[in-house]
């Protein structure tokens, strides 16, 4: 049960409204244009960094204990006009779209016209992106054939290793500082940059120990006027703790916590990196603090759980910065994507479960508000019951946590030639991503929209949809005499896009290496102080860039309709087709419903299908995986869609699987909707015919009724078809534990269900805060019913 | 040899131990009035037609080399007695609203099937249930593909009337883990007015796999109004203390999934009138049903 205090603060952070907030805007403004040109880039973002420290509005509220905000209020967002500038229609298109809309005022909007707009038009590193892309990637990029992760946001998804809970900006300083004595200006050229890197880093720790003492004071102050003498002492503990850390390395629990809010803070405020900032195996990080507390006899366990569930409702207050067109298509949501890690393995292999696992999944299921999605990590060695303890949640329906196989993104990451121990200490952020915490840099470029390809292949290199030509010629559908034929054309093609989206990439990836390093991030991410160099410019450990493929099931489920009806039993002429198919089966729904029911489709334990979905993998694989980036490492692949796949549908035509236009195509790893008719286990087989340990990531949507999880038995049987899953191979599964009915009676009635959440792709929403489609995708996915 | 199998389903997580696949056999010697897979009495094929799906393509009617087919005003008409089973018109069919209600497996055919879910048999307990109908109908075929999972591992129940021959239940009881035994009614009369047979046999196959030391599931389908008296409770606890059985007893809730699968259904005999049972188990009947079961000393379980 939440506590009086809890309860309060859920219900605030649950009804605040978002709100779009210049100041960090406006105090960036003043800073570029009174800075820009005195400093060397990496030590004018630091001093940027420092400056927002200084001057941002601060915040503490009303029974908080543990204290700050991104912005001047909760759900107050920042904007970051120095990535992407927003318009005066941009804002008032979020002011005034009916859903996920953010408030902006009038003060707000004469802010950007007199201020903001003026000075970063042309300069923001969107302007400077979008007109450098080559005509081939503007063709291809237009068309949705792939997206760009950081055309408006920083490139991120970063997750934190237990290196905070042992050092403070102190410890980091001292290290810079020996990183600074090791520079050696006689032989090394790059001595110069690293001196920059390193003193830039120097001042971010010092502006992050500038913010937490502004809070102290805050709280100070705030004692002053204070009557209740519980809360004096509230205040006076948060002074203490924000006077503590994060200079000094934490030594409570109360200290650990609002340690790494701090830290998460800082790298938010820095830049808007995708996915906010993750705190890792938060679990194994915060155990020996609890320990320690509680066994010291100064916490018990109902405290230690009031002060995690603060913990919680922070990262709810953090709303997602805006996005605005394609990228606001990808993902239409107020979540920011912080996915804790809860379970997995210790750094030497053992098992990682611990009092605290259990306490956290508690906790999420009191506060389950939008934010922060979770994630349990199941290995070989997590005892039953604490995968049974999280099936009970997931039954719940919040559409979290969802299940990670520890033993699989070890293997994954260990592929790819990380050490064991850093392999174990990861895990998975964003959605499904693999990376090492605290250890690399792990960016995502973009969705590849894999069943375009098949399109622009049956095309000879024409988008249907445009009549233009966008990519090259790799033979009329005429020539095509085998199946053969048609994959080695689509093989060409593909390897075209992904050359043209890799370029592009590394293009931009130069961008942010040179004029938006993150000193503040890159001193928390191991290697960058030693290697004097920025978190975007190569400095982790691991440097890993991802290509996002979409439409798996999508694909396979064409292939196989054009192997079997066109090359195999010639029941369809394949110039026919793609007519048909260019007509949007019009007239044509006999055709239609044929190929529908009379394909073999993944995700239905079927090797006819299951085949080409190998050998489309295989492909992908072999055409993505090792490319080079700039930074002197490569790229590999995911296979995962967020919500891109509704997006990439609303821009492919119609598909020989039967699909029409304009609709979702197949999310994630997941088969197409409904064409997987076996149950879960025949899902489960299909799934794990995907030698998916060469990727950094798959995603697994299940939809159960909850009928079908009822009972003690159901909960077993549930753990034991997860484990399965993950013996053979599968990397992530989630589940959506709601019927039709319910869905449907939410579209009508919104009102009644306003905390409905429901998993979308790697997080969780609330169902009436999606658009349409989006909730129509869901509905349209399979449910596993009772047999 | 060949069997003839109506339906199966995988992840199937209540007929027996942990995740199995249920394989359900066609044919039934019984023909109770409430059965919930009417498309299993039959023993041959037959088929099912969805007027909903149709879409007046007549691609049945033209793929048909027996000439048997007609179409006219959202009926369809399969003249059974020509039809040789080439299944053209099936395949033929684009939108599934024509399918098969039984299709032949050999039995290493339905081993590949069962064999796919193996990983999740051997991580839950689960394995292969073989249902129907009355599998012991098709015995040969059962006594097969029983003798070949056993083979190779694989646990499997068996989900039966108790109506056969006593020799089949002692050839089989060797190759079942389980058996998931169905006692519908104490009475005679009630068992052979609401199924078509005697329930004499039935009790006399329970006793005799009791005897040979072999695990039991009683299985009770409480149908509203039929057999949830009081009365039948107890003669149904009588008979079970009787032949000595104190194993688990399963109380099935009665669920209405006929009357949309007999409309569908296309054969050669019509199939009685069926009563009509349309309401539901109420939560309150269940649980004072599992209680008298408990105080007599049973483990009861509500559901498979």
């Amino acid at each position: 049960m939440m506590n009086v205090r809890i309860k309060k603060l859920r219900e605030k952070s649950y009804n605040a409204k978002p709100h779009i907030s210049s100041e960090r805007a406006s105090l960036v403004t003043a800073f570029y244009r009174e800075n820009q040109g005195k400093y060397s880039t990496p030590v004018l973002r630091a001093l940027n960094f420092k400056n927002l420290c200084e001057k941002q509005t601060i915040y503490i509220g009303e029974d908080e204990l543990i204290v700050g905000e991104r912005g001047p209020y909760p759900k107050y967002v920042p904007t970051f006009p120095e990535l992407t500038c927003h318009s005066l229609e941009d804002l008032e298109v979020l002011d005034q779209r009916p859903m996920t809309s953010y408030k902006v005022s009038e003060h707000d909007m004469t802010i950007y016209e007199e201020e903001i707009i003026p000075f970063w038009t042309g300069r923001s590193i969107r302007d400077r992106i979008v007109p450098n892309m080559t005509t081939e990637w503007n063709l291809l990029y237009e068309a949705g054939v792939f997206t760009e992760f950081m055309e408006q946001r920083a490139p991120g998804h970063t997750t934190l290793d237990g290196k905070i809970y042992a050092m403070g900006m102190r410890d980091f300083k001292k290290q810079i500082l020996e990183a600074k004595d090791k520079l050696d200006f006689l032989t090394n050229e790059r001595a110069f940059d690293k001196l920059q890197e390193l003193d830039a880093m120097m001042i971010s720790c010092e502006a992050i120990e500038i913010f937490a003492n502004r809070h102290a004071s805050l709280a100070e102050e705030m004692v002053e006027g204070e009557k209740n003498p519980q809360r004096v002492h509230d205040l006076k503990e948060i002074a203490r703790v924000c006077r503590k850390v994060p200079g000094n390395k934490p030594e409570t629990l109360h200290e650990a916590i609002q340690m790494y809010w701090l830290i998460h803070l800082g790298t938010v405020m820095e830049l808007n990196g995708w996915d906010a900032m993750n705190p890792g195996h938060l679990d194994q990080h915060l155990y020996p603090f609890y320990k320690k507390d509680v066994e010291g006899g100064s916490l018990d366990r109902e405290q230690a759980k009031e002060l995690l569930e603060c913990l919680w409702v922070k990262f709810n207050n953090q709303t997602a910065p805006p996005k605005v067109g394609v990228t606001a298509l990808e993902s239409g949501t107020y979540n920011d994507f912080t996915n804790i890690n809860i379970g997995g393995l210790k750094r030497d292999g053992s098992d990682g479960v611990n009092e605290l696992s259990y306490l956290l999944l508690e906790v999420i299921d009191e506060i389950h508000l939008l934010q922060p999605g979770c994630n349990i990590q199941v290995s070989h060695k997590t005892p039953d019951a604490f995968v049974k303890e999280a099936c009970k949640l997931i039954r719940k329906g919040y559409g979290y946590p969802s299940v990670f196989n520890t033993d699989e993104t070890v293997m994954e990451m260990v592929r790819v030639g990380k050490r064991i121990e850093d392999a174990r200490e990861g895990g998975c952020s964003g959605c499904i991503e693999t990376g090492s915490f605290g250890k690399e840099a792990y960016i995502l470029t973009g969705y590849l929209n894999v069943p375009k390809i098949l399109e622009l292949t049956l095309n000879n290199g024409i988008d249907p949809l445009s009549g233009k030509r966008i990519s090259i010629q790799t033979g009329q559908a005429s020539e095509f005499k085998s199946f053969e034929c048609l994959v080695k054309a689509f093989k060409k093609q593909l390897e075209y896009i992904v050359d043209v989206k890799v370029k592009g990439n590394n293009y931009i990836e130069r961008i942010y290496a040179k004029q938006m390093p993150a000193p503040f991030l890159s001193v928390l991410i191991s290697d960058c102080i030693e290697n004097g160099r920025d978190y975007y410019n190569g400095g982790p450990r691991y440097n890993t860039n991802y290509i996002q493929c979409c439409g798996i099931g999508t694909i396979t489920d064409s292939l196989s309709a054009l192997k079997k009806h066109v090359f195999k039993e010639k029941q369809l002429e394949l110039t026919r087709l793609i007519d048909i198919l260019n007509k949007n089966f019009e007239g044509e729904e006999i055709t239609r419903r044929f190929l529908m029911n009379k394909t073999p489709f993944y995700g239905n334990d079927d090797d006819e299908a299951d085949d080409i979905m190998r050998a489309i993998f295989e492909l992908l694989f072999q055409t993505i995986d090792g490319k080079n980036n700039t930074k002197g490492t490569t790229y590999h692949m995911n296979m995962l869609s967020t919500t891109c796949h509704v997006y990439f549908g609303k821009k492919l035509g119609a598909t020989p699987n039967g699909r029409l236009a304009h609709t979702p195509e197949s999310d994630g790893t997941s088969p197409s909707h409904g064409a997987d008719t076996n149950g879960p286990t025949a899902v489960i087989k299909s799934l794990s015919k995907m030698d998916q340990v060469k990727t950094g990531g798959t995603l697994l949507n299940q939809r159960f009724l909850p009928s079908v999880i009822d009972g003690e038995e159901a909960i077993e049987k549930l753990t034991q078809l997860i484990k399965t899953y993950f013996k053979l191979g599968g990397h992530h599964i989630q589940f959506n534990v709601v019927d039709s009915k319910t869905l449907k009676d939410a579209q009508r009635h919104p009102e009644e269900y306003k905390d409905l959440l429901v998993r979308v792709a790697g997080y969780s929403d609330y169902f009436i805060d999606l658009d349409q489609y989006h909730q129509e995708e869901i509905i349209a996915r399979t449910v596993q019913e009772e047999f | 040899m060949k069997g003839t199998i109506f339906n199966i389903k995988r992840y199937s997580i209540h007929d027996g131990p942990g995740i199995r696949t249920t394989v359900f056999l066609k044919g039934c010697p019984l023909n109770c009035v409430w059965c919930h897979n009417p498309e299993g009495i039959e023993s041959g094929a037959s088929f099912f037609y969805d007027a909903k799906k149709c879409l007046n393509c007549m691609s049945c009617v033209r793929s048909c080399p027996q000439g048997c087919i007609s179409i006219s005003a959202g009926t369809i008409i399969i003249e059974l007695d020509k039809c040789t089973h080439c299944d053209a018109c099936v395949k033929a069919c684009p939108s599934n609203a024509l399918t098969k209600n039984g299709v032949c497996y050999s039995s290493d055919e339905l081993f590949e099937m069962i064999k796919k879910d193996s990983p999740f048999f051997d991580e839950s307990g689960g394995g292969v249930t073989f249902s129907g109908g009355e599998p012991m109908l098709q015995f040969d075929f059962l006594h097969e593909i029983l003798l070949k999972c056993k083979e190779h591992g694989i646990n499997t129940a068996l989900d039966t009337s108790g109506y056969a021959s006593v020799e089949k239940f002692d050839k089989t009881k060797r190759l079942v883990d389980v058996f998931l035994y169905d006692i519908k009614f104490a009475g005679e009369a009630d068992h052979i007015q609401y199924t078509g047979v005697s329930n004499k046999l039935i009790i006399k196959n329970l006793e005799f796999l009791l005897s040979k030391e072999v695990i039991v599931w009683i299985r009770i389908p409480l149908i509203p109004g039929i057999n949830d008296t009081r009365e039948n409770i107890n003669g149904t606890i009588h008979i079970l203390k009787d032949v000595g059985f104190s194993g688990r007893v399963h109380l099935l809730a009665y669920h209405d999934f006929s009357t949309v699968k007999m409309q569908k259904m296309i054969e050669k005999v019509n199939r009685r009138a069926k009563g009509t049972i349309n309401k539901n188990n109420s939560q309150l009947e269940l649980d004072t049903i599992k209680e008298i079961f408990q105080s007599q000393g049973f483990e009861v379980k509500v559901g498979g």
